[in-house]
């Protein structure tokens, strides 16, 4: 079986998100780490693998810095990468990665591909959707059960206040979330293999691909960063009375009531 | 001379000591199984510990039971030296032996060692099978053993009394035993009494030579093998035991201990050196929280029944390990002789030690503190761990969230990382990164700068040190944790990262002097970071504390109300049993008036354990009795109003054990660090 798993690096989810002076969001000193919700897919690929053999192979996109996160997921037992790295990739948008990420795919075979069902940066939630429009294949999000008999899967995903069954032929693009499984910690023994593992660097022109094709059907217009907590207030007294204090402060100074 | 007896006697020795030889040279052979470790430095220091603790038994002498021990001991060396006239003059009747066969004072001091040693038997028999400690086994190889010293002090004394009765000899004028027998022999007719001499001398050298068969053959093994095992015994202090991995190593392709074979020599003579008394046992906070791990069972019956079975069955096949490298060679063997096959692929981790079993320890190193023969409990653990984390990635889920906090924010909690010094906002706490030139280097550990609780010791720490003129620096949001947990859960390799950037950026400061909060920091920056290139005095702030005030630094105004409180002390594990460091603490408390300070039933090197030590505090507790709460409920026996502690650890763990034990929260115990009550004084 051919397993495809699209990961992103984001910010470390503690991490304090502070906006320079263009308004930019900053990264500098921030840890990255492998999405979480992408972490899930790694691990399915990797069961899946363990379970039918053939290979998983982990796509990813940005600068020198994503190949630790794939070189992580190589240690968790991936067994090889392609890191399309272009600093054209830094003026588009879901859409255009999605073009992007289509493109490096139609390069290799796959059965299935997998991927978070959202990042935790952005939590855009469209790439895996656009890149399975784009390859003309079905497509299901937010995955918690995955069962596959030859070329059938039958998927439990996640709905409001539910789960639903559904069935779908393979290839397709499945997002997943919580609960899918419990991702592996990388063993050492698997860290030292991973360094030997091949992990493929390509730009936009091998590809096949110019910054036009990337033009992004969405502009960010700002950010902004919600307002600090307040702290909280303790009222003092008797129980009638602190409530009747409550409800007017909720009132009057909170405007809820 | 009788010719007769001296064939046959040499029959019976030559008998003897092949079987003897047999049984040893298989341990040997299967001892050298093991991996190599380098043992053999300072033979002066070595062979001081063993004068000290095998000749002076100065660890057996620190229970009361020890006596028999020593008394047993130094019996057995009076009893070889006294087969030598035994032997001698029984084969060639017309000699006596060198200088002890013709020694009055040396039949005396003799009879007085056997006669000791006997009742010690006796006194040991009636503990054992009688008041039935838990940790002594009550086997059938305990009762032969006493049978077999009996038997061959009674014999002699038989057979020297029927002598001394037939012929008086001045060499025993002071043998009272000799005389005891001989005097019950009375009346005997000659040649009644030397049937009695020949019969008992040759009845005394059959037990004796099956005696020495005996020992290699059973767990009186502990009789050999205690002597190298306490010679080489390790050097280090407790805290900088574990050993440090060569991850560079390219050839390396197990990390850790999965098979008993990769244990070095030394840890496994650890097993044959046991004597099964049960000290490690009765002291082992896992053990006695009703976990699965026992210490006693691990090494004298676990690991060393595997390793005889197993051991055995390799030198049957000539192999020298069970790994990858023999597969073909295994196959073989799984093909022709499946049961041996089944011997040789018996798992260390799973079917010999539980997984559960190496997870319960808390590295509180008690049972090594408190093991006679200086075996190596712990760092057994730590192997097998590392086997488990490194190679097969096999832990509890919580743990692998606990790695990752530390991975992406550098501190068990997860909290972001840049928030490390926000506990001294207002405090005007200086930051290395600002200015390096000073005194000490306050690692303040992730304890101290996340946890809420012991955030307020930091507090406590920075206001006493300002109020002393200290000159002192912070790390803030540089500082990374220091390891120690990562290391004794078994992550050596990423042990090895963080310690590799923290030396950096303590060399690049060019730290020297180290005030820590937190005693598993100290323990590793003191004691473990030497093997990276980190070399640094480290202090615990109470031991600072206390020379500040010793030195007139820091004057505690002890005027004003103090109202009467008692606190009983909690020695943590690794400012007590680690670093030997009782008093300070201590002293503190008794500096604040109104305390009367009071000692648990457990203190000093026998205090017991919070339950968070070697990894356990970022575990869940599933099986027996929470280890914090039985602390708790021993410190709740003294009828105190306040837990002493000098640990953030310590402090969370007892905190919750009172939570958890107190019914009235109108009433609950407070657990407190002498810092705390030092900063309010001044």
């Amino acid at each position: 079986m051919n397993i495809v798993v699209c990961i992103k690096q984001t910010f470390n989810t503690e991490a304090k998100i502070v906006l320079d002076s263009n308004g930019k969001i900053e990264d500098k000193g921030v840890n990255l780490i492998i999405n979480p919700y992408d972490e899930y897919a790694i691990e399915e690929g990797i069961k899946l693998k363990e379970k039918f053999g053939g290979s998983v192979t982990v796509v990813s996109m940005g600068g020198t810095t994503v190949q630790a996160a794939m070189r992580t997921s190589m240690a968790m037992g991936i067994d090889k990468g392609i890191l399309i790295s272009d600093p054209a990739l830094e003026n588009t948008d879901e859409h255009g990665r999605a073009v992007v990420l289509a493109k490096a795919l139609s390069t290799i075979p796959y059965d299935i591909i997998l991927s978070g069902r959202m990042a935790i940066d952005d939590c855009s939630s469209q790439l895996a959707i656009r890149l399975a429009e784009i390859l003309n294949i079905p497509s299901v999000s937010s995955v918690i059960k995955l069962e596959i008999e030859g070329t059938q899967a039958t998927i439990t995903k996640e709905i409001d206040g539910g789960t639903k069954i559904v069935e779908v032929a393979l290839p397709a693009v499945i997002t997943t979330t919580k609960g899918l499984n419990e991702p592996r910690y990388p063993s050492v023994a698997g860290i030292m293999k991973s360094k030997k593992k091949e992990l493929k660097i390509v730009t936009l022109a091998e590809l096949g691909l110019s910054s036009e094709d990337l033009t992004p059907k969405m502009n960010v217009v700002k950010h902004s960063i919600p307002d600090a907590r307040k702290a909280g207030q303790k009222i003092a007294g008797e129980p009638a009375q602190a409530a009747q204090e409550l409800a007017r402060l909720l009132r009057e100074e909170a405007k809820i009531l | 001379m009788h010719l007769s007896w001296l064939i046959i006697f040499t029959i019976m020795l030559v008998i003897a000591v092949v079987a003897f030889s047999y049984a040893l040279n298989k341990k040997i052979r299967i001892l050298a199984l093991s991996v190599k470790e380098e043992r053999y430095d300072n033979p002066a220091t070595r062979f001081k510990n063993f004068v000290v603790q095998v000749l002076g038994q100065k660890k057996m002498l620190n229970e009361p039971y020890g006596v028999v021990h020593f008394i047993i001991f130094w019996g057995f060396i009076f009893i070889v030296l006294g087969e030598l006239p035994l032997i001698f003059e029984g084969l060639f009747p017309d000699y006596s032996f060198f200088f002890l066969g013709t020694n009055p004072y040396f039949y005396m001091i003799k009879d007085t060692m056997t006669a000791l040693v006997v009742i010690g038997l006796f006194g040991g028999a009636y503990r054992r099978w009688v008041l039935k400690p838990v940790r002594l086994s009550r086997t059938p190889e305990a009762a032969i053993i006493v049978i077999l010293v009996i038997g061959v002090i009674v014999t002699e004394w038989i057979s020297s009394g029927a002598k001394v009765a037939l012929e008086p000899d001045a060499a025993y004028s002071l043998a009272f035993m000799y005389h005891a027998f001989a005097s019950m022999f009375s009346g005997y007719s000659t040649e009644t009494l030397m049937a009695i001499r020949d019969s008992f001398w040759w009845i005394h050298m059959v037990i004796l030579l099956g005696f020495l068969v005996y020992i290699p053959n059973s767990k009186h093994m502990h009789l050999l093998a205690v002597h190298p095992n306490v010679y080489f015994s390790s050097l280090k202090p407790i805290g900088a035991q574990i050993t440090t991995m060569d991850l560079e190593d390219e050839e390396l392709t197990e990390l850790g201990v999965a098979r008993i074979e990769s244990f070095t020599w030394k840890q496994l003579l650890d097993s044959f050196a046991c004597g099964e008394c049960g000290r490690c046992m009765s002291n082992c906070p896992a053990t006695l929280s009703g976990k699965p791990l026992n210490p006693k069972q691990l090494l004298s019956h676990e690991l060393k029944d595997h390793l005889l079975e197993k051991g055995a069955m390799m030198n049957k096949y000539g192999l020298k390990s069970t790994g990858e490298d023999n597969e073909e060679e295994l196959a073989k063997i799984a093909e022709s002789n499946p049961e041996d096959y089944a011997i040789l692929m018996k798992k260390l981790i799973g079917d010999v030690v539980a997984e559960d079993e190496i997870w319960a320890c808390t590295t509180c190193m008690s049972c090594q503190v408190q093991c006679p023969v200086s075996n190596e409990h712990v760092n057994k653990i730590i192997d097998m761990r590392r086997s488990l984390v490194m190679m097969d990635s096999n832990f509890a889920p919580e743990l692998q969230t606990t790695f990752r906090n530390v991975e992406n924010n550098f501190n068990p909690w997860g909290v972001e990382y840049s928030e490390r010094a926000n506990w001294a906002a207002g405090l005007d706490v200086g930051l290395m990164s600002e200015n390096s030139d000073v005194e000490y280097l306050y690692w303040v550990g992730c304890a101290g700068s996340f946890d809420a609780r012991a955030q307020k010791v930091s507090i406590s720490v920075a206001k006493i040190l300002k109020a002393a003129g200290v000159k002192f620096a912070i790390l803030g949001s540089e500082e990374k944790c220091c390891g120690d947990f990562i290391r004794r859960t078994g992550n050596e390799f990423m042990y090895q990262t963080m310690v590799a950037e923290n030396v950096e950026l303590l060399n690049g400061y060019k730290v020297k002097k180290i005030i820590a909060a937190c005693p598993h920091c100290l323990n590793t920056l003191k004691n473990e970071y030497p093997d990276f290139g980190g070399n640094y005095e480290v202090i615990h702030h109470t031991q600072l504390i206390e020379e500040l005030i010793k030195d007139g630094k820091l004057v505690l105004n002890t005027a004003g109300e103090y109202e009467p409180q008692r606190i009983v002390y909690h020695d943590s594990c690794y400012l007590g049993r680690y670093q030997q460091e009782y008093k300070a603490p201590r002293a503190l408390f008794n500096m604040v008036p109104g305390v009367e300070l009071v000692e648990m039933d457990r203190n000093h090197d026998k205090s017991f354990c919070c339950g968070a030590g070697g990894g356990r505090m970022w575990m869940e507790e599933h099986i027996g009795e929470r280890i914090n709460n039985m602390r708790v409920e021993q410190a709740f026996d003294k009828n105190a109003e306040v837990i002493g502690a000098n640990c953030p650890f310590c402090i969370t763990m007892l905190e919750d054990g009172v939570k958890d034990k107190t019914a009235d929260s109108e009433k609950m115990v407070r657990v407190v660090d002498p810092a705390e009550l030092i900063a309010k004084m001044i």
